[in-house]
C-alpha cells in the first residue's frame, strides 16, 4: 500500500534571536505511513516531536527536505490544501485552539463552509453528525466554547477535523493535560473512531503508557533523530536503542492488581 | 459624559441664538443678566456658545474618530498579513504618518484647499488612524501565532477570512476601549485646529474658535477663553473616564488564582 | 517491578514514628456562597517522620487547595471553614501572620508544579538559596554559601560551586526543580509540601526527582505531603495514599493496599482508566461515566453518586455514606455505603 503521507530527509532549523543560539530542532527525518494506521510519536521535550507533527501538516514549514502526499510531491499551496483534505490536525491545548468568538458550529462548520460542501442545511446536518460522533450533543453547535471543559473542547477540535472526513488525524499531545478519567474517554473515542470509520492516528505524546495503549507502531525520537522505529510489542519486549531502554525504564509503573 | 453629549444636543433649542449678535451687552462677564456665563465682545451669549460649540465639537470629534478607527483597523489588520509586502508597506505607511507632525499637515491642505469641516475631519482622521492602527496591529501579531488561527488554517481558510472572520472580532474590544480616548484627542485637535484658524470658520461656534477669538482679551475679559477652556478640558476627562470604564470591565474580573512566584516567596517564609 | 519504597516491614515500623502534622476534619469554603458544597470537606489525616503521604485527585478534588491550606495559603475567594491544622504543635489556622512567616520556609516548606514560575527569574541560584536562608536565620556570609553548596549538593545538583551564578532561565526543568527543592530544603523544615512537582517534567528527570524527595524524606526525616494526580507516580514515591473526589475523601490507607485492593468505586475508576504499562487494546481503559462536578456543586452526601458505576438506589443517597475498613490493613478505609456488596467484587476480581 502506497504511503499516505511520506516524510523525507526532513530537518528544521530554527532561528535564534538576538544572543540565543540556532536550534536544530529534526536533523533528517524520515517517516512514512499509511493509511489506516495508528502511530505513535513518543519523546521527551527537545525531541522535536511537535515541530515534526506540525510539519507534517504544514504549518511548520521544514527547512530541508520533502513531503510526499500520495506519491506527489507537496511544495505549493494548492498541494497542501489537497494534503489537508486528507490529513487533519489537533492540537494540545484546548483552551486555545477554539476561536472564542465562534459558536462551537461555526468552529467546526467553517471548513465544510470554506469548501462549499452542500447547503447551508447540510452543511448543518453534518456538523450536527460531528457532534454526536464524538459524544456530544447537536445542541452543543450553538454554544460558545466558554462552557465547555477542556475534555469537551478536544471533543469539540476532534469533531472539526472529523466533520472534513478526513483519512488520518494527526493529535498532538491532545490529552496531556486532562485529567485521567477525561484522558481515558478521549482515548476510547479515538479507538472507536478508529475502528469504525478507519481513521488513521498519528498521535504524539510523551507519555509512553498512553502510546502503547493506542498505537500499534511506535516512533521514539529524541533531540531532532529518531532513534528507534518498531511495532508496539517488538518496542516494548525489546528494546534496540539505549534510549529507549532508558525510557522505558524510567515510566513510573504503578502497581497492577494481584502483585 | 452623558450630561456632556445631552447638554449639547439639547441646549441650542433652549438657549439663545449663539451667533445673535448684541453690541448692547458686549463683553459682560458671567453671571449678568441674560447671560449666565458672560458675553463675548460681539454680545453673544457664551453659554449658549459653548452648549453649541459642543454640538459641533461633538460631531466633528465623533466622524473623526470614526473614520480614524475605520482606517486604523483596516491598516492594522492589514499590518498583521501574511503577504509580506502588504504587511510592510501597511507598517512604514503607519509610521510614516505617525512621524509626520499634524499641524504642519494640516496647514499644507488647508492652505491647498480650504478651511471647512469636512476638510477638518479629513485632517482629524489623518492624524488619527496611525496610533489605532499600531493597536490593532499589536493585537493581530499576538493573535496571529495561536493555535485557533492556525486550526483556521489547516480547515483551508484563506489570509482574508482568517483577518475578518477569526482574528477580526477580538480587536472590537480594544477598538472599543480606545474609542473614547482617540474622540477625546479629537476634541483637543479640533480645538487646536480650529485655535489656529484651520478648522471650523466662524459664525459657527466651536470651542476652539472661541478660545482664537477671546485671545485678544485675555486681560479684560477672561471667560471668553477659560471657560471653554474648562468645557473642553471637563470633556476630555470624562471621555477618558469613559474609556477607563469601558477597558476595566472588558478586562473582565479574572478570579485570581494562585501566583506562584507569591506562592514561592510566602512558603519561603521569614522576612519579606 | 521496581519502586521506590521500601518493603513493607519498613513502612509499618513509620506507624511508630512521631506525627509531625495532624489535620483533622479541614474544611474548605467557597467565600459568599453559603450553599455551595465545601471544596474541601472534612479532611483528617496524620504524616510521620519518615514517610510520604500522596494525595490523588483530579481537578476540583480539592487536593491543591488542601496543600496551599497547610501552609494558610489560600487565593483569594476560599476560606478555611472548619477543622484544624496543627503543625509540631502550632495551630496553622490560628497563627498570626508573623508566626506564620517563621513557619514557612523553616518548619513546613513547599515546592510546586512549575519551577520556572516559582523562581524568581531575575535572581542567581546561590542569590535565591542566600535569600531564603536569610529569612530565616541571621548567618554570615561564609556559612550562608557553605549552606548553599551543602544543600545543593544534597539535592544532586552539579557542579554547585560552578552554578551558583547561574540564573533559572540558563537551567533545565529538572535542574530547575532541584533549586527549587534546594530552597525549600533550605532550613531543614521538619515537613515537605510537594504539589505535583514532577507533571511538568520529562519522565527521565521525574525519575531522579522523585528519587531525590524519598531520599531525603527517609533520610532527613521529613513528613512529606505529595500531591498528584498520577497514580503511577504516587506508587512510585508514597507510603500512604488519601483519594480525593470532589472535596471528599473517598478511601485512604498503605499506598500497597488501595491501588492493590481499592475498594471505592471511584478509586477503582481511577486505576481502570488510568493506562499503565500493562494496558492494551484488548483489555480496554474503561473510563468513569460522566463528569467531574463543578467547583461548589458535588452532590451532598456522596460527592460520587451521580456517577457511580456500583450506585444501588435502595441504599445510596441522600444518605451519609460511612467508613468501612479492610479487615488486612487496617489504615485502609473507604467511605461508602454497603460493604458486602464491594467485598465479593473484589474477591471475584482477584480470583480472575
Amino acid at each position: 500500500m502506497k504511503p499516505l503521507i511520506e516524510a523525507q530527509g526532513i530537518i528544521k532549523q530554527f532561528r535564534g534571536r538576538g544572543r540565543s543560539l540556532d536550534v536544530m530542532a529534526l536533523r533528517g527525518i524520515d517517516f512514512s505511513i499509511k493509511p489506516g494506521e495508528v502511530v505513535g510519536i513518543v519523546g521527551e521535550s527537545g525531541s522535536g516531536k511537535s515541530t515534526l507533527s506540525r510539519i507534517l501538516v504544514g504549518i511548520e514549514r521544514a527547512s530541508q527536505g520533502t513531503i510526499h502526499h500520495d506519491g506527489n510531491l507537496v511544495t505549493s499551496v494548492e498541494e497542501w490544501k489537497k494534503l489537508r483534505r486528507d490529513v487533519q490536525y489537533i492540537f494540545q491545548d484546548p483552551y486555545l485552539s477554539l476561536a472564542p468568538h465562534m459558536t462551537v458550529g461555526q468552529s467546526i462548520g467553517d471548513g465544510l463552509e470554506i469548501r462549499g460542501e452542500g447547503s447551508p442545511a447540510e452543511q448543518r446536518s453534518k456538523v450536527e453528525e460531528a457532534l454526536t460522533m464524538v459524544g456530544l450533543k447537536p445542541a452543543d453547535a450553538d454554544s460558545y466554547p466558554a462552557v465547555f471543559s477542556g475534555g469537551q473542547r478536544q471533543r469539540i477540535s476532534l469533531a472539526r477535523a472529523l466533520v472534513l472526513n478526513p483519512k488520518m488525524m494527526i493529535c498532538d499531545e491532545i490529552v496531556s493535560g486532562l485529567d485521567v478519567s477525561v484522558q481515558a474517554q478521549i482515548l476510547n473515542l479515538l479507538v472507536d473512531l478508529h475502528q469504525s470509520h478507519g481513521v488513521g492516528l498519528v498521535f504524539v505524546s510523551h507519555d509512553l503508557r498512553v502510546i502503547k495503549y493506542l498505537c500499534e507502531r511506535i516512533i521514539v525520537m529524541h533531540r531532532g533523530r529518531i532513534v528507534e522505529s518498531n511495532d508496539t510489542e517488538t518496542l516494548f519486549s525489546d528494546p534496540q536503542h539505549e534510549y529507549t531502554r532508558h525510557l522505558l525504564e524510567c515510566v513510573p509503573v504503578g502497581l497492577s492488581a494481584g502483585e | 459624559m452623558t450630561f456632556i453629549v445631552i447638554g449639547a444636543i439639547i441646549a441650542p433649542f433652549f438657549l439663545v441664538d449663539p451667533t445673535q449678535i448684541d453690541l448692547s451687552s458686549a463683553l459682560a462677564p458671567p453671571f449678568s443678566p441674560g447671560h449666565f456665563l458672560g458675553s463675548d465682545a460681539l454680545g453673544r451669549d457664551v453659554l449658549s456658545r459653548i452648549a453649541s460649540g459642543a454640538r459641533v465639537s461633538l460631531i466633528v470629534s465623533l466622524l473623526g474618530m470614526i473614520g480614524s478607527l475605520t482606517l486604523g483597523t483596516i491598516m492594522g489588520l492589514l499590518s498583521g498579513a501574511n503577504t509580506r509586502w502588504l504587511a510592510w508597506l501597511s507598517d512604514r505607511l503607519i509610521d510614516i504618518q505617525m512621524a509626520f507632525p499634524y499641524i504642519l499637515m494640516a496647514i499644507v491642505i488647508v492652505s491647498a484647499t480650504t478651511a471647512s469641516i469636512p476638510i477638518l475631519i479629513l485632517l482629524m482622521i489623518l492624524a488619527g488612524w496611525p496610533s489605532a492602527a499600531r493597536v490593532i496591529r499589536s493585537i493581530v501579531l499576538s493573535e496571529r501565532p495561536k493555535d485557533y488561527v492556525k486550526a483556521a488554517e489547516i480547515v483551508g481558510a484563506d489570509q482574508k477570512r482568517i483577518l475578518i472572520r477569526y482574528i477580526g472580532p477580538t480587536v472590537v474590544p480594544a477598538i472599543l476601549t480606545i474609542a473614547p480616548l482617540q474622540a477625546s484627542a479629537m476634541i483637543v485637535m479640533e480645538a487646536t485646529l480650529s485655535f489656529l484658524g484651520l478648522g471650523v470658520q466662524p459664525p459657527t461656534p466651536s470651542w476652539g474658535g472661541m478660545l482664537l477669538a477671546g485671545k485678544v482679551y485675555l486681560s479684560q475679559a477672561w471667560w471668553l477663553t477659560t471657560l471653554p477652556g474648562i468645557a473642553i478640558a471637563i470633556t476630555c476627562a470624562a471621555l477618558i473616564g469613559v474609556g477607563e470604564g469601558l477597558a476595566q470591565r472588558l478586562r473582565g474580573d479574572r478570579r485570581r488564582r494562585v501566583d506562584v512566584e507569591e506562592s514561592q516567596a510566602l512558603t519561603a517564609g521569614g522576612k519579606q | 517491578m521496581s519502586t521506590l519504597r521500601e518493603p513493607d516491614g519498613e513502612i509499618m515500623s513509620l506507624a511508630s514514628n512521631q506525627i509531625l502534622l495532624s489535620v483533622t476534619g479541614l474544611t474548605i469554603n467557597l467565600d459568599d456562597q453559603p450553599d455551595a458544597t465545601p471544596i474541601v470537606n472534612g479532611l483528617t489525616f496524620d504524616v510521620r517522620e519518615g514517610e510520604c503521604v500522596g494525595i490523588v485527585g483530579e481537578s476540583g478534588s480539592g487536593k491543591s487547595l488542601s496543600s496551599l491550606a497547610l501552609l494558610n495559603l489560600l487565593p483569594v475567594g476560599v476560606h478555611i471553614g472548619t477543622g484544624s491544622i496543627t503543625a509540631m504543635g502550632k495551630d496553622i489556622t490560628q497563627s498570626d501572620r508573623k508566626t506564620l512567616q517563621e513557619i514557612r520556609g523553616s518548619l513546613i516548606s513547599m515546592i510546586f508544579q512549575d519551577p520556572g514560575a516559582a523562581l524568581n527569574p531575575s535572581r542567581t541560584v546561590g542569590k535565591l538559596l542566600s535569600d531564603v536562608i536569610k529569612a530565616h536565620a541571621n548567618i554570615s556570609k561564609s556559612e550562608i554559601r557553605h549552606r548553599s553548596l551543602e544543600i545543593l549538593t544534597e539535592v544532586g545538583f552539579p557542579e554547585p560551586s560552578d552554578r551558583l551564578k547561574s540564573f533559572p532561565f540558563q537551567l533545565s526543568g529538572g535542574l530547575r526543580q532541584r533549586v527549587a527543592i534546594a530552597m525549600a530544603l533550605a532550613n531543614r523544615p521538619r515537613i515537605l509540601i510537594a504539589d505535583e512537582p514532577t507533571t511538568s517534567l520529562d519522565v527521565s528527570v521525574q525519575k531522579g526527582i522523585l528519587q531525590l524527595i524519598r531520599r531525603r524524606t527517609l533520610e532527613d526525616r521529613i513528613g512529606c505531603i505529595f500531591v498528584s494526580h498520577d497514580l503511577g507516580v504516587i506508587a512510585e514515591v508514597a507510603d500512604r495514599v488519601i483519594i480525593l473526589y470532589a472535596g471528599q475523601v473517598v478511601e485512604e490507607g498503605l499506598t500497597q493496599s488501595v491501588l492493590t485492593k481499592p475498594m471505592h468505586p471511584y478509586t477503582r475508576g481511577l486505576i481502570a482508566s488510568a493506562p499503565n504499562m500493562s494496558s492494551t487494546l484488548a483489555n480496554p481503559l474503561r473510563p468513569i461515566p460522566g463528569t467531574l462536578p463543578s467547583v461548589g456543586r458535588a452532590p451532598k452526601g456522596c460527592t460520587f453518586q451521580d456517577r457511580c458505576p456500583e450506585r444501588s438506589n435502595g441504599s445510596c443517597s441522600p444518605n451519609q455514606p460511612t467508613w468501612f475498613n479492610d479487615p488486612i490493613d487496617e489504615t485502609h478505609r473507604w467511605l461508602c455505603f454497603e460493604e458486602s456488596k464491594l467485598m465479593s467484587t473484589s474477591e471475584s476480581e482477584s480470583s480472575q
